[in-house]
């Protein structure tokens, strides 16, 4: 009869659990229980005995190895020594030093910028004293799901009522002509902010005072603070400035203060006035747009003011269900709604996207390690003498440890420097591209935590390319490694079919995924270094707006003289330009052009697509297909030359309410037609995209296509830049606001904005003239942002390029100089060189030839999977191309240590370890 | 001196009771027996462990079993230094302890 055993799992996790030298008796006086139980309560009662035994020992001795780990003991286990051999093995190894250098810190510096970003963007404290309790109170419309802005009324209603918050206020920003006489009038964006703001900020004037609640009563007189910035820059510093008048607009402003360029609360702001909020004058759900701030009451915490706010939004969703059946008050953070974060959940996605980017560091230093591995294999014989002399498995394990976090120690701080580089540039492109609305705590750069964070990343790099290759290397096989060394034996590190498995996955994923980056690369750095196409420099583009602030005298008020006003200032605004002798033409349209915004069109007689667009579709519309729409002057094909090449231009008639024409460009016709004669044909708006004027564009009406214009710029069949765009007519003066396109005769508009300005500030100082700019400028700044994206996949793909070709190659030349005493012996025995080589070459050859294979068909399912987006139709030259490669770097590598065994002397080949 | 915790006192008397050449089982059971305490078998062999670290308890493995799988036993006994500390914790106690009965007696 067999004896009853102990359950098999149950001993194997107690054998890796105990110490070893525990092991034997502790198993032994186990087993003897065991057996006892089994004999008295049978052999079920004895496993469950033994097993409880089991998870007891292991637990407890797994918590004592642990105590053993102490910092000091593990100190114990390094010296200064190894630093330096860290450091002459990187000299010594230079190949691989560059390779694992460049590597890491490409990969340190991915995950310590997006570390560094997303933790500006999730950090709940605005900087100012005591700012994570600096609060937004939105109310959230849950059905839209999205925050309702006109909350004039509810504003008043928290400011009187909450007790949870002090300082609760809102503000909303407005664009004011600075009028300084001598100098060019220029538009300021400005706070119109509640006086609690100022209290929030804790941050006291270099001069005068901040807004008071004085200042918010309508009949106050205006009165604006101004910023540091401001105050140099366009003041001179001038030391009494306050009580000045200053004119915003035709109205002037008497200065009160002056705050220093650390306070730029609510946003990015310098100039401010007081929120005149008089919510008697609309109602409820209605009036201006408001942003509401506030900050947590001594005691108070966010939980207990969000049950307050809570169960006032109950009440006045009893209270005005019309209106406030659907909202529901929320306080949060400051910082929160600039990043779109309404709820915990998504602050938990942003840290899962940061440590799925550090992953990438963990593929990186894998392919590191292949190296290191490669390279600890070739010094086995010097780690079994070592061992043979004393050293303990830790001592070697640590010095193999401190090898490998030399390197990445070296390559963490390349990092830094790369991620500090790459941020003030991210940080100049967000500048540009958003100027005052991105908020002032914004910025990135490199923090004492993400120092920490890239430390932590560097032990782990080390732990993976130095630790884990020195475990491996100094297992059971190393005692087995002396006496292989004096028996005149193999190195002692068996690699076969891990080995094998390793160089299939390496060439597979290099395969895999080259050829994306390459492509994506080139296409971004092709579009980013592209001409125009047309003479962008001679056009200069200009938004106009208008004050709403009535000037002195207006009577009327009311939206519809606010809108015959603007007409008749723009109408004139653009025939004193036309006299300018620098002016060549003068065309109107709703967005800068090669910006127009996206709609969804279906088209008469033809079936909507069956795959959904890749864009996102506004509330209440439905797919149709992607297009572009903005309405233009019936000039402007002419200022832009672009040839009408069917049908006809615009008319005096096309831009009513009533009218229902409209031109499509040529890749219009082209995809969304489906070719053939397009005059006549109907379309219609069947959903907008989000920056859409919604006002522009009515849907589900018929629109009839009169004319087929030349694309803008001017583009082949198979540019990249092609979109399909339908325009409709606009009438200078009949919408509002509109972007002025003035073409400027010799080579640069830059030269004519200032007089553009001087004009329109003659005209009326209530107009606004924004984002006056050369198109060519706007066009550079794209292409900027399309080069930086090209370096960013350049250096990314540089370092998988590297560090694939290099794991290829050390993978290969170490398993073919494993064999080196094999090739020796063959040759000595006169097996024919071509003959060896052949053998050499096929099993190389499979190898590669299994991972080409596999990475060729994993890159056609994945372009197949992004609906050949990733490749875009050069699968079939990139992919073979790409595969080529890497199976030449990979027979190369074979190819010298196969030549160099074929060299040796067989004697020599016998003795070699 | 070295100062023992409670449970490496408990430990170390069990094997005086129990005489030299005891091992893990029996001085679990000792302990149970006298303190009427269940006691983890784990923490008696990690402290056995720990006090022979520490020079309190010396051990010797005995000659393999079949019952036990083929495995030595190690006994163990107490050292000349883990007596020392048994009378010096005893001794600590005994001063605190003394007077206390009749002040105890009168907080009840």
């Amino acid at each position: 009869m067999n004896p009853i055993r102990p359950p098999r799992l149950a001993r194997w996790i107690l054998e890796r659990a105990l110490p070893r030298d525990v092991r034997e008796d502790v198993a032994g006086d186990l087993q003897e229980g065991f057996t006892d139980t089994a004999n008295t309560r049978g052999p079920a009662q004895a496993r469950r005995w033994y097993w409880r035994r089991a998870v007891s020992f292991s637990a407890r001795f797994l918590a004592e190895r642990a105590r053993d780990l102490s910092p000091r003991r593990l100190l114990s286990a390094f010296s200064l020594m190894d630093f330096k051999l860290g450091l002459r093995m990187l000299v010594r190894y230079p190949g691989l030093a560059l390779v694992g250098v460049f590597g890491i810190a490409v990969g340190v510096a991915i995950a310590a910028g997006a570390y560094g970003i997303l933790n500006t963007f999730t950090n709940p404290a605005i900087p100012l004293d005591e700012g994570a309790r600096v609060a937004a109170i939105q109310n959230v419309n849950v059905e839209l799901r999205r925050p309702e802005r006109r909350i004039g009324h509810d504003l008043s209603d928290w400011r009187a009522q909450v007790k949870s918050l002090v300082d609760v206020g809102g503000f909303r920003h407005t664009g004011r002509n600075l009028v300084v006489a001598g100098v060019q009038p220029e538009v300021l964006r400005i706070a119109e902010m509640s006086a609690s703001g100022f209290r929030i900020g804790r941050t006291a004037p270099i001069l005068g005072r901040y807004l008071v609640e004085d200042d918010e009563r309508p009949a106050a007189p205006p009165v604006v603070v101004l910023g540091e910035d401001l105050w140099r820059n366009r003041f001179g510093s001038d030391p009494h400035i306050v009580g000045r008048a200053i004119h915003l607009g035709a109205v002037a402003h008497t200065v009160v203060g002056i705050m220093p360029a650390s306070f730029r609360f609510p946003v990015d702001d310098r100039a401010w006035i007081p929120l005149k909020l008089d919510p008697s004058r609309y109602d409820r759900g209605a009036g201006p747009a408001l942003q509401a701030f506030g900050r947590l009451a001594p005691g108070a915490t966010y939980g207990s003011a969000q049950a307050e706010l809570a169960a006032l939004g109950q009440r006045a969703a009893v209270e005005h269900p019309k209106t406030h059946a659907h909202l529901r008050p929320s306080v949060l953070p400051y910082t929160f709604p600039f990043f779109d974060i309404d709820d915990p959940q998504m602050l938990w996605l942003v840290r899962l996207v940061q440590y799925l980017l550090a992953l990438l560091l963990v593929i990186v230093c894998i392919n590191v390690a292949i190296l290191v591995y490669a390279r600890t294999a070739t010094r086995h014989a010097e780690i079994a003498v070592r061992a043979a002399l004393g050293a303990s498995r830790r001592r070697i394990v640590a010095q193999l440890f401190v090898e490998a976090l030399v390197l990445s120690a070296i390559a963490s701080f390349a990092g830094v420097l790369l991620t500090s580089f790459g941020l003030s540039q991210v940080n100049g492109a967000m500048r540009v591209a958003f100027s005052e609305m991105l908020p002032f705590w914004w910025t990135f750069s490199v923090s004492p935590g993400m120092v920490v964070y890239v430390a932590v990343l560097a032990v782990i790099a080390a732990a993976i390319i130095g630790a884990v290759p020195a475990l491996k290397a100094t297992g059971k096989r190393v005692q087995t490694g002396l006496q292989a060394i004096s028996a005149g034996g193999g190195s002692g590190m068996q690699l076969g079919r891990t080995w094998t498995t390793l160089i299939v996955v390496q060439v597979a994923f290099a395969v895999a995924l080259l050829p994306a980056a390459v492509y994506h690369a080139w296409d971004a750095m092709q579009l980013g270094t592209r001409d125009a196409g047309f003479p962008a420099q001679e056009y200069l583009i200009a938004q106009v707006a208008m004050d709403r602030v009535p000037a002195a005298g207006a009577a009327d008020p009311s939206e519809a003289a606010y809108a015959a006003r603007y007409g008749d200032r723009y109408v004139e605004l653009v025939r004193r330009l036309q006299q300018e002798p620098a002016v060549a033409e003068v065309t109107s349209t709703l967005d800068t052009p090669g910006q127009e915004p996206s709609v969804f069109v279906e088209v008469e007689g033809r079936a909507v697509p069956d795959k959904p667009a890749d864009y996102s579709v506004g509330a209440g519309s439905r797919m149709g297909y992607l297009s572009r729409f903005t309405r233009v002057d019936e000039d402007f094909f002419r200022v832009f030359q672009m040839p009408l090449l069917t049908g006809r231009g615009f008319g005096a008639g096309d831009a009513g309410a009533s009218a229902h024409a409209v031109v499509a460009n040529r890749t219009f016709v082209d995809w969304v037609l489906g070719g053939g004669d397009a005059v006549g044909r109907r379309v219609r708006f069947v959903g907008r995209g989000g920056d859409t004027r919604a006002d522009q564009m009515e849907l589900n009406r018929w629109y009839e296509i009169v004319g087929v214009v030349q694309d803008f710029p001017i583009a082949g069949p198979d540019d990249k830049r092609r979109r399909p765009t339908l325009y409709g007519a606009v009438t200078a003066g009949r919408t509002y606001p509109l972007m002025l396109v003035i073409r400027v005769r010799g080579s640069t508009s830059d030269a004519f904005a200032g007089r553009v300005r001087d004009v329109s500030a003659g005209l009326d100082p209530n107009l606004q003239l924004r984002g006056v700019s050369s198109l060519d400028a706007i066009l550079s700044r794209d292409q900027e942002l399309l080069r930086l994206v090209a370096l960013g996949l350049a250096i990314v793909t540089a370092c998988v390029v590297a560090l694939s070709a290099a794991g290829i190659y050390a993978l290969m030349s170490f398993t073919v100089s494993r064999r080196r005493k094999e090739i020796g012996i063959r040759a000595a025995l006169g097996a024919d060189p071509a003959q060896i080589l052949k053998s050499i070459f096929a099993r190389a050859a499979t190898q590669l030839a299994i991972g080409a294979a596999t990475g060729m068909a994993l890159a056609l399912l994945l372009d197949l999977a992004m609906e050949g987006e990733m490749l875009n139709g050069t699968a079939a030259v990139v992919l073979p191309i790409v595969a080529l490669m890497m199976m030449l770097v990979g027979l190369g590598a074979a190819f010298i240590p196969a030549r160099r065994g074929l060299a040796v002397q067989p004697t020599e080949a016998l003795r070699e370890p | 001196m070295y100062n023992l915790g409670e449970f490496e006192q408990l430990v170390l008397l069990a094997i005086v009771h129990l005489g030299d050449n005891t091992y893990g089982v029996p001085i679990v059971e000792e302990i149970e027996r006298r303190t009427g305490r269940a006691t983890s078998p784990a923490a008696v062999y990690v402290t056995l462990r720990r006090m022979e670290q520490k020079g309190l308890v010396s051990s010797q493995m005995s000659e393999p079993t079949p019952e036990r799988g083929g495995k030595a036993r190690r006994c163990v006994r107490v050292t000349r230094t883990g007596l020392n500390a048994l009378r010096g914790a005893r001794e600590a106690m005994d001063q605190m302890w003394k007077g206390v009965d009749p002040k105890l007696r009168g907080i009840r």
